[in-house]
């Protein structure tokens, strides 16, 4: 079959040979459907703002860490005594129980791993997780809606000191 | 960091399977969007928002359907059978009869549009349906016959004739003279236009 040349071509097959190939569906249709696809549970969330929630939940996460380590060693260079509260200081209050509450949960962490402090480990253990349990209800009293009570800077928290703390048998959450 | 470009249909495609990755998914949309919007808006004809809705239902589609794709063909390949799809329960929730006879759907029975000389697109969405699904499948996408009756779930036969009376349409659409010869080069798909 010979090739068909310019002159061989109907107006027909000219303009399907110089037809577009492609439509731009405009910026709002993507956008569009990714939304529909999420909503569906079909897409996640996009890495960068996945990445950006998730900076923000470690920032938090990193100070609180810092604030409980440093009041845990604080607490530890000092034989300290319950404070008296003064209800023209209730948030110097809260400091310094926070603190106490910090250095004893730090020194149950301390306690050896033999079985004869097993049953003190457990117990304070579930002391500490009561107490933390009440601590974050009277915070989201206080604080409706408040994101550090609520689970994720907890449990960054949790994991990003898991892999610096000595091996225990146990895992303590961090405050 | 991965460029994104290096990375194959299969690898965004698994990704977006696997984990539900955003950016994989926004990748191969924005490799395939543009060809399938305008495979979509051709077919259903001059109205750009049933082409939008459809276009956005056959992305839903798409990567529902995409664990189970085999990857025996090209993933445009598939896609555009996906997009198809999409049209033809458009079409079926519209109540459109498609494929009629040919009788039916003289082009005399419609007011004749106004064209410039090779507005092709304009000449298409001025088609029955059934005759702007064969045409745009065949002559502009390059499916055989076969291929066309397989997406279009019609028989190869219609598939034929309906190309042929498009072809007629669309000559006298475009203001050229209709051959009155057997056309005897064979479908006018651009892969024949290259190759004979």
């Amino acid at each position: 079959m010979r090739p068909l040349s310019e002159n061989d071509m109907t107006d027909l097959e000219t303009a399907i040979a110089g037809r577009r190939l492609a439509e731009d569906p405009g910026p709002e249709a993507e956008a569009l459907i990714v939304d529909a696809l999420q909503r569906r549970g079909l897409l996640r969330p996009s890495a960068s703002r996945h990445r950006r929630g998730t900076g923000l939940a470690l920032a938090a996460a990193v100070l609180i860490l810092a604030a409980g380590f440093a009041a845990g060693e604080y607490d530890g260079t000092r034989r300290h005594s319950w404070p008296q509260t003064s209800q023209a200081s209730p948030a110097l209050a809260v400091q310094r129980t926070g603190s106490d509450y910090v250095a004893a949960v730090a020194t149950l962490a301390r306690l050896p791993a033999a079985s004869d402090t097993a049953a003190q480990r457990s117990l304070g253990k579930e002391v500490a997780v009561s107490t933390l349990k009440a601590a974050a209800l009277e915070i989201e009293r206080i604080a409706p809606g408040e994101a550090l009570v609520s689970e994720p800077p907890l449990a960054l928290a949790h994991e990003s000191r898991r892999s610096e703390l000595p091996a225990t048998s146990d895992s303590l959450i961090w405050y | 960091m991965t460029d994104l470009a290096t990375l194959s249909d299969r690898e965004l495609a698994d990704a977006v399977t696997a984990s539900g990755a955003e950016w994989a998914f926004r990748e191969l949309y924005r490799r395939h969007a543009p060809r399938m919007f305008l495979l979509i808006h051709r077919l259903v004809g001059s109205s750009r928002t049933d082409a939008e809705d459809i276009h956005q239902d056959t992305w839903l589609a798409v990567v529902k359907g995409l664990p189970a794709f085999r990857w025996d063909a090209a993933l445009s390949t598939w896609l555009v059978g996906v997009a198809v799809n999409q049209t033809r329960s458009f079409w079926r929730r519209r109540g459109d009869r498609v494929f009629l006879s040919l009788e039916d759907h003289a082009l005399s029975t419609q007011p004749a549009p106004t064209l410039e000389r090779l507005d092709l697109d304009g000449a298409i969405a001025h088609l029955p349906p059934g005759q702007r699904a064969v045409v745009v499948l065949h002559d502009l996408e390059g499916f055989t016959h076969d291929e066309v009756a397989e997406r279009l779930r019609v028989s190869a036969g219609t598939s034929k004739s309906q190309l042929f009376a498009a072809r007629q349409s669309l000559r006298r659409l475009l203001h050229a003279p209709t051959p009155t010869t057997t056309d005897t080069r064979g479908p006018t798909c651009v892969p024949c236009l290259k190759t004979t």
